[in-house]
């Protein structure tokens, strides 16, 4: 494939206006908050949203419950003070956190804490929300990948999510492109994120045959001069289901692509979003 | 026969311009280099050739005999014949950092290697940070990362997964991890109620369930650190293969470099067996540490990268020969080097780029010329340079370091071998002391080179000291001297000398006279330098040291220093002194004086009771004793006691030079007999009563003439001399002059006898078979005089045993016991 350069954006990029930032007393607190942060920009508002979750709160009243402490310890009894005490300074440090970054960076902030289950919290509370942000690594069950919370936002939030592993926003950002709407959506966002971040865009062209590649190229590029934008775009093309889901493992960058099942391979979003290391943004 | 005065041609020795056979010294084919100075020439020729230790020269002779000349000549002409020594440069020691690694390099290439060194860190600046940046390295280092996360992630969700099959959730509490019952539908926890209403079986079936997943989580939790460490070692495996491959080619090149030179291959290997672990100090990443807003410096940046810089402590690049260093300050420090420090936050900090040279670093392989009493008045300097000379090795410590004063960490330099060749320069007395009062001093310093202050005087000779002169003021850009003007300078280089038939080889001193002599000239305009400009020159200098001389002239002319240049007087005479302050020493007479009494031979020296005669004085005194009790006690006890002082004397007083004038102010006051107020003595005597030469004739006798013309010369005046010293005469020409026309008298005397007939006009006498002396001699007198007092003393002895012992008063001699001023 060839790279094109062009010219960038005149003047500064916008952040999205309103981003909701989720955590529980399970997720690390600077994960989503930076990410959140790195995409908003003058006028934004950040809405810091502290779920505590009613799961581990039932814990408290079965009789036999214990806790193993993340350093090496022999399990310990959960104490009903001691729990809610956590998640109250959990809660704390996450206002604190955002609210001081709010006021040195001049957005406007707001924190709210909600008792009840994370996925049905963040979908009350996401209303007008342009983007939704949370830390995968603290999906309220299962620890480490890909949970029922982030799968359960997926399919009944019908808006952009950005899920973060905690490694810092950075380039380069990969757009997964499929020619679909939704794809087209993504290379939009793409193209905005990657003028806040610098480039070179990385435009992922994938489907089932190498024949349908050069179609999917002329359809990204006419997408990017419709966009009256072009910056320099390092092309690169994925066929077949495998190199999909290989391509997707890459560790560093970010992902863009878009929900729903990605027709020419017939690979869910899902199971796309589960295999990714790298921090990713769902466009709707 | 009296003694007759010398003639005038035997007060100075003239140099005949005539012999000079040129104009001016601008005819002349000027001598460079040395005169005069063979046997030490030889030795600094043998000494600079030697190549064997210890043969260290020192260079001995009072000051501007021309040895630091010499010295500079022989060494830049052997300097240049010996090819350039080693560089030799101090680097990090990576395995041990408080001994920083001396390494020898070719000449010349000491710099270059710093600088390959230097490019070397800003190449790495450059390369290591672009390899950890790069995407290659990234990935590779995210995998890690990755792999560690995944192994983690893998193992709680595996536990998780098979808890969930069982019904148990792994939960994920703020601190840890819990386990619960899963409802059926496997993504709530049960509630509390509803566990309650499952049966006591099912309970403990899930409590146990629940307590064997708490077991295999803290089995994956202890793990967890084993596999962190795993990752971390990948992570510095990963950095020292991309540190390697980074480093690679830049080294290559400069193993390349200097792969004749096995030190400083296997010092680069070091280098980059130390960067593997250290890419970190390229990066740049590292942030200032502050305390209280004060910067502490980084372990990353430059601060870090000096352990990788080279310390070039000694270049010979662009030298041609062996190096020749003259140290003017030799401290301790300026020998052997220190090591600075850096102060930082009131912590004196140091490293091997603070190590700086001292005279040794930068001679090593040459010549070191070090003044002997500079070093010897520098604390510790002396021993220092011994103990390298010694050890031949350069060993770079603090005083307090070399004396164990200090017990604190500081850096042990790994010591240099040392070859030089050390050059003292210094007076004699500082070579005998050295060579009486430090044994290793022989060992060190086998070489010596004895710079005489004097060279012969024959006409070859003139001739030669002519062209040295030209050759002087040529180099000093001063005008032609005229051959007249030579020979004033070559007469006066005599006076210096002491000696008719020496010059002073104190080129130092002559030289200056040469520039005053030219000065003179130029204000009058003069093209050359004449005689007259020569004399002024000479006189000038009398001048300018003369106010002491003059206020004792001033003080004797008039009377308030009683000094008589007429008429006689009994146990009184005139001797002459001569004082030495700066380079212009004076003669004036002193009046000494005698008085006799009945005694036991006692011979009292007013100065030594007072403890203002030296010992040489007194050792004249009791030579002095012994002749007389020689000439006048062979027979019967020296029935007498005598008293002698150097009148109006309040500044002490050595030498024996007025033994002779001492013996003849004693006989006057036994016998009686006047002594010669219109001339001075001086002159040194045996115990047999033979006159003996003395230093300083020329300025005594000027001093007495002096005082003479400034009275009015009588044409009766004069000095008595030893003859053993008429030819160190080299009399001003005022004085010839004066003797030349009868007034003034230089007269040569080899006796007492002939001294004292000189002084009294009466015959000294000569002793029959008996010993008996003719009653109207000096002698006789004398002895007449002593049996006086021996038969008063035995008559006071008689009268003493027959009263009960009282002593006899003091009987004073029978002639002359008014005498002291009396003038007849």
């Amino acid at each position: 494939m060839t790279s094109a350069s062009g010219a960038s954006p005149e003047g500064r990029i916008p952040g999205r206006r309103r981003i909701l930032v989720a955590f529980d007393a399970s997720s690390p607190v600077r994960g989503a908050l930076e990410a959140a942060l790195a995409l908003a920009g003058e006028g934004s508002e950040i809405q810091g949203l502290f779920v505590e979750e009613t799961n581990l709160l039932r814990l408290l009243d079965l009789p036999f419950v214990r806790e193993t402490p993340f350093g090496f310890g022999a399990p310990r009894p959960l104490e009903v003070g001691r729990l809610e005490r956590e998640i109250r300074a959990r809660a704390a440090q996450a206002r604190a956190a955002l609210e001081a970054e709010a006021l040195q960076r001049q957005i406007q902030s707001s924190f709210r804490v909600v008792r009840g289950v994370l996925a049905t919290e963040v979908a009350a509370a996401a209303g007008q929300a342009d983007l939704v942000v949370l830390d995968r690594r603290g999906a309220a069950l299962g620890p480490g990948g890909f949970a029922p919370t982030a799968r359960a936002l997926l399919a009944g939030l019908n808006l952009p999510l950005y899920l973060t592993s905690g490694a810092p926003l950075r380039p380069p950002v990969r757009v997964l492109f499929d020619g679909s709407p939704g794809a087209r959506r993504a290379l939009s966002e793409g193209v905005w994120l990657d003028a806040r971040l610098g480039g070179p865009l990385q435009v992922v062209l994938t489907a089932e045959t190498a024949e349908q590649i050069e179609p999917l190229h002329r359809a990204a590029v006419d997408h990017l001069a419709a966009l009256r934008f072009q910056p320099p775009v390092l092309w690169r093309s994925v066929v077949g289901r495998e190199a999909l889901l290989q391509t997707m493992a890459a560790p560093d960058g970010v992902w863009i692509l878009s929900d729903g099942a990605h027709p020419p391979l017939g690979v869910e979003s899902e199971r796309l979003v589960e295999v990714a290391k790298a921090p990713l943004w769902v466009v709707r | 026969m009296p003694v007759a005065p010398l003639p005038p041609d035997q007060l100075r020795r003239p140099c005949n311009p005539r012999a000079l056979d040129f104009k001016t010294t601008a005819d002349l084919d000027p001598l460079e280099g040395v005169l005069g100075q063979g046997r030490a020439v030889a030795a600094v020729r043998f000494g600079v050739g030697m190549p064997h230790p210890g043969y260290n020269i020192f260079a001995l002779g009072p000051p501007g005999t021309g040895k630091r000349s010499v010295i500079r000549h022989f060494l830049s002409e052997r300097a240049q014949g010996r090819p350039a020594p080693s560089d030799w440069v101090y680097v990090h020691r990576f395995d041990d950092p408080h001994r920083p690694q001396a390494l020898r390099l070719p000449p010349g290439k000491g710099r270059g290697l710093r600088q390959d060194m230097d490019d070397l860190i800003a190449t790495l600046k450059v390369v290591i940070p672009a390899s950890f940046e790069s995407e290659e390295y990234q990935t590779r280092r995210a995998a890690i990362d990755e792999e560690y996360k995944e192994r983690q992630d893998h193992a709680f969700r595996e536990l998780g997964d098979r808890a969930k099959t069982e019904g148990i959730a792994l939960l994920r509490t703020p601190t840890g991890f819990a386990f619960a019952p899963l409802k059926e539908s496997g993504d709530e926890v049960l509630p509390p109620d509803e566990f309650a209403k499952l049966g006591d079986k099912t309970q403990k079936q899930i409590e146990a369930k629940v307590s064997r997943f708490h077991d295999e989580l803290a089995g994956i939790i202890r793990q967890v650190p084993q596999w962190k460490r795993e990752a971390q070692e990948q992570v510095e495996a990963l950095d020292r293969e991309t540190t390697q491959a980074a480093v690679r080619h830049p080294f290559e090149d400069l193993l390349a470099r200097y792969g004749a030179q096995p030190e400083v291959t296997a010092y680069l290997k070091a280098v980059e067996e130390d960067l593997l672990d250290h890419a970190d100090l390229f990066k740049g990443d590292e942030k200032p540490v502050s305390v209280m807003g004060i910067t502490l410096g980084r372990k990353g940046g430059d601060e870090g990268l000096s352990r990788y810089r080279v310390n070039l402590l000694v270049d010979h690049d662009d030298e041609p020969g062996a190096p020749v260093v003259e140290e003017d300050n030799p401290t301790y420090a300026n020998l052997v080097g220190r090591i600075e420090h850096q102060a930082q936050m009131g912590a004196l900090l140091t490293d091997f780029t603070l190590i700086k040279p001292g005279a040794l670093h930068r001679a090593n392989g040459g010549y070191l010329v070090l003044d002997a009493r500079k070093i010897l008045t520098q604390p510790f300097a002396w021993e220092g340079l011994k103990r390298a000379l010694t050890a031949r090795e350069i060993r770079t410590e603090s005083l307090g370091q070399a004396l164990s004063l200090i017990s604190t960490v500081s850096l042990e330099p790994e010591p240099i071998p040392l070859d030089v060749k050390v050059v003292l320069l210094g007076e004699r007395f500082i070579y005998y002391l050295l060579a009486e009062l430090d044994p290793e001093f022989a060992e060190l310093f086998k070489i010596e080179a004895d710079f005489d202050e004097r060279m012969g005087r024959d006409p070859e000779d003139e001739t030669l000291f002519a062209r040295l002169l030209a050759g002087l003021a040529r180099r000093e850009g001063l005008r032609p001297f005229h051959n007249k003007a030579v020979a004033a300078v070559i007469e006066q280089a005599a006076r210096w000398a002491g000696d008719q038939d020496k010059l002073s080889t104190r080129f130092g001193q002559i030289l200056d006279l040469l520039r005053e002599a030219d000065f003179l000239a130029g204000e009058e305009g003069g093209k050359t330098v004449k005689e007259g400009h020569v004399v002024a020159a000479i006189q000038a200098r009398r001048e300018r040291a003369g106010r002491i001389r003059e206020r004792l002239l001033e003080a004797t002319e008039n009377g308030v220093l009683r000094i008589e240049t007429d008429g006689v007087a009994v146990g009184q005479i005139n001797g002459l002194a001569v004082t030495q302050l700066g380079d212009e020493p004076f003669g004036h007479p002193s009046r000494i004086s005698a008085r006799v009494w009945q005694g036991k031979g006692e011979l009292i020296d007013i100065e030594r009771q007072v403890k203002m005669g030296g010992a040489i004085h007194s050792k004249g005194v009791l030579i002095l004793a012994g002749y007389l009790g020689g000439q006048y006690a062979q027979r019967q006890p020296l029935s007498l006691s005598a008293s002698l002082v150097f009148e109006q004397n309040y500044g002490g007083v050595d030498g024996d030079s007025a033994s002779s004038t001492e013996l003849y102010v004693l006989l006057s006051a036994l016998t009686g007999l006047a002594l010669r107020q219109d001339l001075a003595v001086t002159g040194s005597i045996d115990q047999h009563g033979r006159v003996q030469a003395i230093g300083g004739a020329n300025e005594k006798i000027e001093g007495f003439f002096a005082l003479c013309q400034r009275r009015g010369l009588t044409g009766k005046q004069g000095v008595l001399i030893p003859a053993s010293n008429v030819r160190h005469l080299m009399l001003r020409a005022d004085v010839v002059k004066a003797v030349a026309k009868g007034r003034f008298h230089i007269y040569p005397i080899e006796t007492v006898g002939q001294g004292i007939e000189l002084l009294t006009g009466v015959a000294a006498g000569a002793a029959d078979d008996e010993g008996r002396y003719p009653e109207d001699t000096v002698h006789g007198k004398a002895q007449a005089a002593l049996a006086r007092f021996l038969a008063q003393a035995r008559a006071q002895s008689r009268g003493h045993k027959e009263e009960g012992g009282n002593p006899a008063p003091i009987v004073p001699p029978v002639e002359g016991d008014d005498t002291q001023g009396s003038k007849s």
